[in-house]
């Protein structure tokens, strides 16, 4: 079985696995080729092995065609050129955000909107999540969802999904009414 | 007005573009007017980014776990500068180690008076005197070459001539059991006399057949007896 099926197989052993296997590596390799210090690759190695799962459960990546070290270190030299790109910008003094600039306001009501439907999915917890996520994030088909979940069959599981998101709409609804939802003022 | 089951699933077909031209229009003419059914079209739109957010937060915290959790092997550049402490202890403690052995092998190595004794003594038997160190005096003189001398008896000259006398009174006479050599029982009695072991030492010199040191095992016996 290649790791790429192994993360989506059973993803919380996957990368337990993973994580201890490669990051003192990982850590070691980063001290001595980019001087990072410790605290700083701990970060880099966490944020590339989520991004690694990312690209797998997002399907980005289906072929193992490199080994899991390879693909690994890869991403991880990415974020390491990402953290000093950060670590050398000069912040810049910012000044107070005008009301009217329009972009960034839509870009907090999408981030704050963001926040309330993840806070509704956590209070919703399994089977429902899982099933929204195989079918929204990973983008399973609805036999692979009925075979992965031990339902009887397809419309089992459109049924299940439908009930899902008819909970999910109404933990949002009451969100709203319990005025935490408005958007705009 | 709650949006019923069917609603939800007819908004998750528009989305998927599963519906007919005439169903798709419907629902958009309804999210026009319906601000109910907007917000969930909206939350729809977001829920991929939601559900990948949640995950991450939660694979994010199960690393955090690990991480806290393991004990994990040294294994970068700061352990190995907190390690820079104790090695450079250990190197202290090394060359302190070794300065002991120098100083306690000078305070063993110290010529008594018996020794001292032996060395006079020895001195005046050898032909050509050689010159030595001050107190290492007590050398062994051998017609035998390194080819073909016994690796048991080259340690036991050896430590004879560094000053390890009881050890090679030890190896030496070990060697006499085993060979019946006459040299290496004479060079175990020196050395036993150098260590002040009298006894053994007039066994080993009395019990030799020496054939060249006869005269000095003489001196060297009457001067041990005194």
């Amino acid at each position: 079985m290649d790791w790429i099926t192994q993360i989506k197989n059973n993803e919380e052993v996957a990368l337990t696995n993973l994580y201890k296997e490669y990051r003192t590596p990982a850590i070691k390799w980063m001290g001595s080729k980019y001087d990072i210090n410790k605290e700083d690759a701990v970060e880099i190695f966490q944020q590339s092995v989520l991004a690694l799962y990312t690209k797998v459960i997002q399907q980005k990546v289906v072929h193992a065609n490199s080994s899991l070290k390879s693909y690994l270190y890869g991403i991880i030299k990415n974020k390491i050129h990402e953290y000093r790109r950060q670590k050398t910008t000069v912040p810049i003094t910012t000044e107070p955000l005008s009301i009217a600039n329009t972009d960034t306001n839509t870009e907090h009501d999408h981030s704050k909107r963001i926040t309330v439907v993840k806070n509704q999915l956590q209070s919703m917890g399994d089977p429902c999540r899982r099933l929204l996520k195989y079918f929204y994030l990973q983008q399973y088909t609805i036999e692979e969802i009925s075979q992965i979940m031990g339902y009887k069959n397809k419309d089992t599981v459109k049924t299940k999904k439908y009930k899902c998101l008819k909970r999910l709409q109404s933990l949002l609804t009451d969100h709203k009414t319990i005025g935490h939802g408005t958007i705009r003022i | 007005m709650a949006l019923s089951e069917y609603d939800i699933e007819q908004l998750d077909r528009y989305l998927e573009g599963t519906l007919t031209a005439e169903q798709s229009q419907a629902i958009a003419d309804r999210i026009a007017i319906d601000q109910e059914y907007r917000q969930l079209h909206d939350d729809l739109l977001l829920l991929p980014e939601a559900l990948l957010s949640t995950d991450i937060e939660e694979r994010h915290q199960l690393l955090r776990d690990i991480e806290d959790q393991t004990k994990w092997p040294s294994e970068d550049r700061n352990k190995k500068t907190k390690n820079t402490i104790p090695r450079l202890n250990r190197i202290v403690s090394i060359a302190a180690a070794v300065l002991l052995l120098i100083a306690a092998g000078w305070w063993w190595q110290r010529p008594t008076d018996l020794q001292k004794d032996i060395a006079t003594l020895y001195q005046k038997y050898e032909t050509p005197p050689v010159a030595r160190p001050e107190w290492i005096v007590i050398t062994r003189s051998t017609e035998k070459t390194m080819d073909n001398i016994d690796p048991e008896l080259i340690r036991g000259y050896n430590l004879y001539e560094v000053g390890l006398y009881a050890e090679a009174a030890e190896a030496l006479e070990e060697y006499y059991e085993k060979t019946d050599d006459q040299e290496a029982l004479y060079y175990a009695g020196i050395s036993y006399a150098a260590t002040g072991d009298i006894n053994k030492a007039k066994e080993c010199l009395n019990m030799t057949t020496h054939p060249k040191e006869g005269e000095f095992i003489n001196e060297l016996l009457k001067k041990i007896k005194e």
